[in-house]
């Protein structure tokens, strides 16, 4: 025979429908969101690890200063045993605007893009610009920009599968998708394009995969290449050292001759064949005991050829004394701009150490762990909830649970009777919201994706631990809470239940109340006392929500604020990085600085790169004294890093992997970068940089006389409001959601609770209509003691939930991120939490009042307990 | 070898000054069919002595048995197995589950026993049949402790254990109940202890004992045991 308890559960839960109903569509909302995810975010990885085939994703590129010979192509290719790939681009900024468009003349044969809306270009005055780049700056199909002077139709939007995340350049501490894209035209398109700002990159793929986990055989094979390419560049060079050596050899020989036409001897008495022997014979001898003194760069060209000596002869000593002044001056020129002309590599970067492939992807996925807590704690509160109401009804049917025990009903039997209802709603809503989760949340989940980061299509892949995440673990959360609370109450014996005696503290005293106090606000105080279990599940619950609320609402505030603070602690307008010392400018305005940027490696933080400034004495845009031997660090840097004056900050040379050590002085207020800032000079020592280095210029000023080619880039005020630009658009909808969920979770908690509590009293709420209490007098007495909780819950979580999200901030956010953004709560973020509480708990008070009307006077008299 | 053997059951509740000896050693042998009234004003212990009896309440001292076995004996769960195969309970209050309608809550009894009663049959005998699809607060009281006996009979309990049974009912439905119980007494012939304070109930069993400060004052066999459609009181 069934249990006919059982009969009970449906009447139970059509009886109770808006409790279950809310705490239904609320789990369903939950599991959806953690599992769409969950689902999303690892459909994507597994997309993305299919798209390296697929696409043909590189494993690397490498910019050569000029277009590489067919042969160098061969010899890398064999000695690296790779593919290497003619990946050329160039860069553009879109007329009147400070977007960057970096085209490529083919995408045929690796980084193959994935068309995502349109077609691609087929017109030589079409383009394809990235998907997130077209959506943020509102450029539709058929919508046209200004490229170098030529007009040029988007014929359709596409996703790079080497710019997942738009990332100009790798060094940047952030990506912004509206500022940068890569667009592809058709080939002859390009070449009409005539840009001057080409860059000779080359795409490689190994031969074999390395999977993208495996970075030390990635890393492995990286120095392997690098070796191939310093062997493949001195084998190219070569010729360009017999030249250099030729040169050097009229320089040596000139400054020789001068020296001695400076001791008054005639020239022309060494003009024969004896003569020149006899001097050059005195100045080999010479040059031996002095040693050959030839250029810096010379000298380390010819450090990397040990064959190559010079080697004076009489020829040369000919050559030397029919040389012009204009002959030398122009030999000094070529040799000084000789390794200008030398092949050499720009840029180097492997796959595994590339941002604009790699930062989304790990950043997808990465907050699941979170996300599936958050979940598992908004799980635990629910249950929490049933529990308590569940509680509430066991102390309701005390006598029948008596009766049932004293009749031969096991505990086990009544611990089950009681848990089906509060398991079953989560197993249905577990499925249901894995439902919910792989079809409509998907989608919005898979909208914030696609919305910070530019992915190729994706195909869902049914995930076994996303099931299991988001179904079993609830389920099991929901049982063991429930058991716990249910089972600890039931165990009481069955005599205790059919005298209704549930008390585990033994007979409550009534405590004592000032008869000063009006009746009714002692009434009150009782209630709030009668319902303390209802009242500390209450206050948890809002204190969940208002995390959430707040979360929802700080971020638009904060990344105002933060924009403005980099915008008001800039060094300057603009900071013109230079591709050479030759870059001279005539702008009194400017002022040269050095910079470098140092990879941290405190293992607790994600790694990043931090900018070391060098600046001169007596800066105009840097205005601070820097003690000698000592830095100052950006205020960001020191807060992100917890940092102390005196404190020493280790650094380390991503390529060469030597440290540098930097003790702090102080600190220099400047948001928009984690940076350091020493003297120059010390700069200069410390980097073995020449005596006169710099790298750029600050300028409030546009410096318009350098040429275009000398400058590297420009960093300008857009470019440091990268980082909250690019979060606003991240996070917006992530935010929405959040603010969502906090508000139903307000509407969850306080709609059960307080039901809970009108519940509990029925009798005496029917009791008090028959003494004569008008339904609003009732209502003043129970819904305005749970008005009273609400609002002073509302008020002491404020803290409580700063101080959660400053947690949350610095032991999460900031070890995950690259970058700093101080943490700060508008006051108008708690004050709209604080409303939407309210305004919540009015309507819901309203629903309270009316259950009230509703209760007949005759439950009074008919009740026996 | 009786029945139900009660050998010197004592119990107190409370400690030091708010001790209160509530039995002081009882000694009962109940034989099986027997229809036993325990009477004795508020206080006498008769219903303490009833719960040990039913198991859900334990001596200080001295021994219940049952057909030779000790509950004293008994773990918490076989004193579960033991209420669930031997007992059914009558309180005076009638513990109805209300979402359940009146047949389901007499099936909520039936599901206790591997044979029970044909629940439609003891629902003609004690007259619900009609109301079987009823819930509780659509009856009046007599109506729901019949439910209540009906809960409790369905198992055919070895022993019906009541407690108060008419306590909160009227003199004519009251009587409808101590018929009742007196006919499922004769119908099913279970042993049935009864607790109650009204002194006319007594007519109607085989033996009476009458408590009074947790001691039995006296114990006699009914010579004159008449029917409980011919109770006065």
């Amino acid at each position: 025979m069934k249990n006919p308890l059982n009969k009970r559960i449906p009447k139970e839960l059509v009886g109770d429908l808006g409790k279950y109903l809310v705490i239904f569509v609320f789990m369903v909302l939950l599991i959806g969101l953690v599992s769409s995810f969950k689902v999303v975010g690892e459909s994507i990885q597994i997309s993305f690890a299919e798209g390296i085939e697929k696409y043909n994703m590189e494993d690397g590129h490498v910019v050569f200063s000029e277009k590489i010979d067919d042969s160098i192509v061969s010899l890398i290719e064999e000695k690296a045993n790779l593919t290497l790939y003619d990946f050329e681009y160039f860069d553009e900024d879109i007329e009147g605007t400070y977007a960057t468009v970096r085209v490529y003349k083919d995408r045929s044969e690796v980084n193959t893009p994935c068309i995502m809306e349109g077609e691609f270009p087929k017109a030589d005055n079409e383009i394809v610009l990235d998907r997130l780049f077209a959506k943020n700056n509102d450029i539709k199909i058929g919508d046209t920009i200004v490229l170098n002077g030529r007009e040029l139709v988007m014929t359709g939007t596409a996703a790079f599968p080497d710019y997942s995340c738009l990332f100009e350049s790798n060094s940047d501490s952030m990506f912004d998708s509206t500022i940068f894209t890569p667009a592809l035209m058709t080939e002859s398109g390009y070449d009409m394009m005539e840009s001057a700002h080409v860059s000779h990159n080359y795409a490689w793929t190994y031969e074999e995969d390395i999977p993208r986990e495996d970075k030390k055989t990635a890393d492995k094979r990286s120095s392997e290449l690098i070796d191939v390419l310093e062997d493949v560049l001195i084998d190219a060079n070569e010729k360009y050292v017999d030249e250099a050596i030729a040169a050097g050899k009229l320089l040596i020989l000139n400054e020789c001759l001068e020296k001695i036409k400076a001791q008054g001897m005639d020239l022309a008495m060494f003009d024969s064949d004896a003569g020149r022997d006899m001097l050059l014979e005195q100045i080999t001898d010479a040059l031996d005991e002095e040693g050959v003194d030839l250029s810096e760069d010379f000298g380390e060209i010819l450090e990397k050829y040990p064959d190559k000596e010079i080697k004076l002869t009489a020829d040369d000593l000919k050559i030397a004394m029919k040389a012009t002044q204009s002959d030398v001056d122009a030999t000094d020129e070529y040799l000084e701009n000789i390794e200008n002309r030398m092949l050499t590599v720009e840029d180097y970067l492997p796959r595994y150490q590339n941002q604009a492939i790699n930062f989304g992807i790990d950043d997808v996925g990465s907050d699941s762990a979170v996300v599936v807590m958050f979940g598992y704690i908004v799980v635990a509160v629910i249950a929490f909830v049933f529990a308590v109401t569940t509680n509430n009804t066991i102390i309701s049917e005390a006598g029948v649970i008596g009766t049932l025990r004293a009749s031969g009903y096991t505990v086990g039997e009544v611990i089950r009777h009681y848990m089906v209802l509060p398991v079953m709603v989560t197993f249905i809503a577990a499925i249901l919201g894995n439902v919910f989760g792989y079809t409509v949340m998907k989608n919005a989940m898979e909208a914030i994706e696609y919305n910070s980061f530019s992915f190729a299509t994706y195909r869902t892949v049914w995930n076994a631990d996303a099931f299991l995440m988001t179904t079993i673990v609830p389920i099991i959360l929901m049982f063991v809470i429930n058991l716990v609370v249910i089972a600890n109450k039931l165990k009481l014996s069955p005599l205790r239940f059919l005298r209704r005696d549930l008390s585990r503290r033994g007979k409550k005293k009534a405590f004592r109340l000032s008869t000063k106090m009006p009746i009714l606000t002692r009434f009150r105080i009782r209630v709030i006392f009668q319902n303390i279990p209802n009242y500390i599940v209450l206050f948890l619950g809002i204190f969940l929500g208002g995390v959430l609320v707040v979360f929802g609402l700080m971020f638009g505030p904060l990344l105002e604020d933060y924009a403005n603070l980099v915008v008001e602690s800039r060094i300057a307008d603009y900071q013109y990085i230079v591709t050479n010392n030759e870059a001279v400018t005539g702008n009194t305005d400017a002022e040269k600085f050095a910079m470098t940027g140092l990879m941290t490696f405190d293992t607790k933080y994600k790694e990043e790169e931090i900018s070391i400034y060098g600046i001169e004495a007596g800066s105009t845009y840097v205005c601070a004294e820097i003690p000698e031997g000592k830095v100052l660090v950006s205020n960001i840097l020191k807060k992100k890093f917890k940092l102390d004056d005196g404190d020493t900050v280790k650094l380390r040379d991503d390529i060469t992997g030597k440290e540098y050590s930097f003790e702090i002085a102080g600190e220099y207020k400047y948001d928009a970068a984690l940076a350091v800032f020493m003297n120059i000079d010390e700069y200069r020592e410390m980097f073995d940089e020449s005596e006169d280095y710099f790298t750029g210029y600050f300028s409030n000023e546009e410096l318009t006389d350098i040429a275009s080619e000398d400058i590297y880039t420009i960093i300008t005020i857009e470019d440091l409001k990268k980082l909250s630009n690019q979060m606003k658009i991240s996070m917006g909808s992530m935010m929405i959601f959040m603010r969502l969920f906090g508000v139903i979770m307000f509407v969850l908690i306080m709609y059960i609770l307080s039901k809970q509590i009108i519940e509990k009293n029925t009798t005496s709420i029917a009791m008090t209509k028959i003494l004569g209490f008008k339904n609003g007098e009732i209502g003043s007495l129970y819904i305005v003691a749970t008005s009273v909780v609400v609002l002073l819950s509302l008020l002491i979580t404020a803290p409580l939930i700063h101080g959660t999200i400053n947690i949350l901030m610095n032991e999460y956010l900031y070890l995950k991120m690259v970058g700093y953004i101080p943490f700060s709560v508008d006051k108008s973020c708690y004050v709209k939490m604080y409303l939407m509480g309210v305004a919540t708990y009015a309507v819901i008070s309203v629903f309270q009042l009316i259950k009230i009307g509703r209760i007949p006077k005759v439950i009074a008299l008919k009740t026996l307990e | 070898m009786s029945f139900i053997e009660i050998k010197g059951i004592k119990k107190h509740y409370g400690e030091g000054e708010s001790r209160v000896d509530v039995l002081n050693g009882i000694d009962i042998e109940i034989e099986k069919g027997e229809i036993v009234v325990l009477l004795g004003p508020s206080g006498s212990g008769k219903s303490t002595l009833l719960n040990i009896i039913g198991g859900i309440d334990d001596a200080d001292d001295g021994y219940i048995a049952i057909n030779g076995e000790k509950t004293a004996n008994m773990s918490e769960k076989d004193l579960t197995l033991y209420r669930r195969k031997h007992l059914g309970y009558v309180f005076q209050q009638y513990n109805l589950i209300p979402n359940l309608n009146i047949k389901e809550n007499v099936e909520v009894g039936a599901y206790l026993s591997d044979k029970p009663l044909e629940t439609d049959e003891i629902l003609k005998t004690l007259g619900l049949y009609e109301h079987r699809h009823k819930l509780p607060n659509q009856l009046s009281g007599g109506q729901q402790q019949r439910t209540s006996i009906g809960r409790a009979i369905i198992k055919n309990p070895d022993i019906l254990l009541c407690d108060e049974p008419t306590g909160a009912l009227d003199y004519k439905t009251s009587k409808e109940i101590l018929k009742l119980i007196e006919e499922v007494n004769h119908k099913y012939g279970n042993t049935v202890i009864m607790v109650t304070h009204n002194d006319a109930i007594k007519n109607m069993a085989d033996r009476v004992i009458k408590l009074r400060d947790g001691a039995i004052r006296k114990e006699y066999k009914n010579e004159t045991k008449v029917s409980a459609a011919d109770l006065d009181w």
